[in-house]
């Protein structure tokens, strides 16, 4: 009874660190899989349209805050490929944070 | 010879505005395109000029014409001519709803 009570307790804990890499997941494959692709690896469909090609996220080394910054942005106000828009107008500030999250959980996922 | 010049002349005239392309203006405003299909000839250009007040962008991944214009903030506009047949799929990456068609007729 008592594993139960535990195993529910944390589950309980886990569920809005599940629900928010899902909203981050859902912002992803709506705005971002064109180019950086389903596995976040750079190789999307549009991809090819790239030079330099999309980013490789699975290997971004990149903090969350520059993350967070080129996503609002753009990668030409960073001094990256202005081929990366700004996303600043389109997403409010809850859905870059939780993009942000997500591509934290890819980069776990592909290591 | 006289004659024969101005012939030669007006034959120019006559094949330069036959060859002559059209660009088309197509607006982005309210997050959509201002026509879903349009309709242009081999040589013609396609102007997209954004009328929002946030960033378009400008891209197709249709084979044999694909390409991407980047994005761009009000007021500015991208270009691209289709110098082949054929129906092209023309985006916004920056808003997925954002769709239109280009067919692409023999001049």
């Amino acid at each position: 009874m008592r594993c139960v009570a535990a195993a529910l307790a944390l589950l309980c804990l886990c569920l809005p660190a599940m629900a928010q890499s899902s909203a981050g997941e859902s912002v992803y494959r709506r705005y971002c899989v064109t180019c950086h692709g389903e596995k976040a690896d750079g190789k999307g469909p549009a991809a090819r349209l790239f030079t330099p090609p999309p980013a490789d996220l699975t290997a971004s080394t990149r903090s969350d805050q520059y993350k967070a910054s080129i996503i609002r942005l753009g990668g030409g106000a960073v001094g990256r490929s202005a081929s990366m828009p700004p996303w600043g107008q389109e997403l409010n500030a809850k859905q870059i944070d939780d993009l942000v999250d997500y591509l934290r959980t890819v980069k776990a996922t592909a290591l | 010879m006289r004659k024969s010049l101005l012939a030669a002349a007006l034959s120019v005239a006559i094949s330069t505005v036959l060859a002559q392309s059209t660009e088309h203006v197509v607006s982005q405003k309210g997050k959509a395109f201002s026509t879903k299909v349009l309709t242009v000839k081999v040589g013609d250009t396609v102007s997209f000029r954004n009328d929002d007040p946030f960033f378009h962008n400008i891209f197709s991944l249709s084979s044999g014409n694909d390409f991407d214009l980047g994005s761009y903030p009000q007021g500015q506009s991208r270009k691209t001519t289709f110098n082949k047949e054929g129906t092209f799929d023309v985006e916004c990456a920056i808003h997925p709803e954002m769709k239109m068609v280009v067919k692409v007729e023999k001049k």
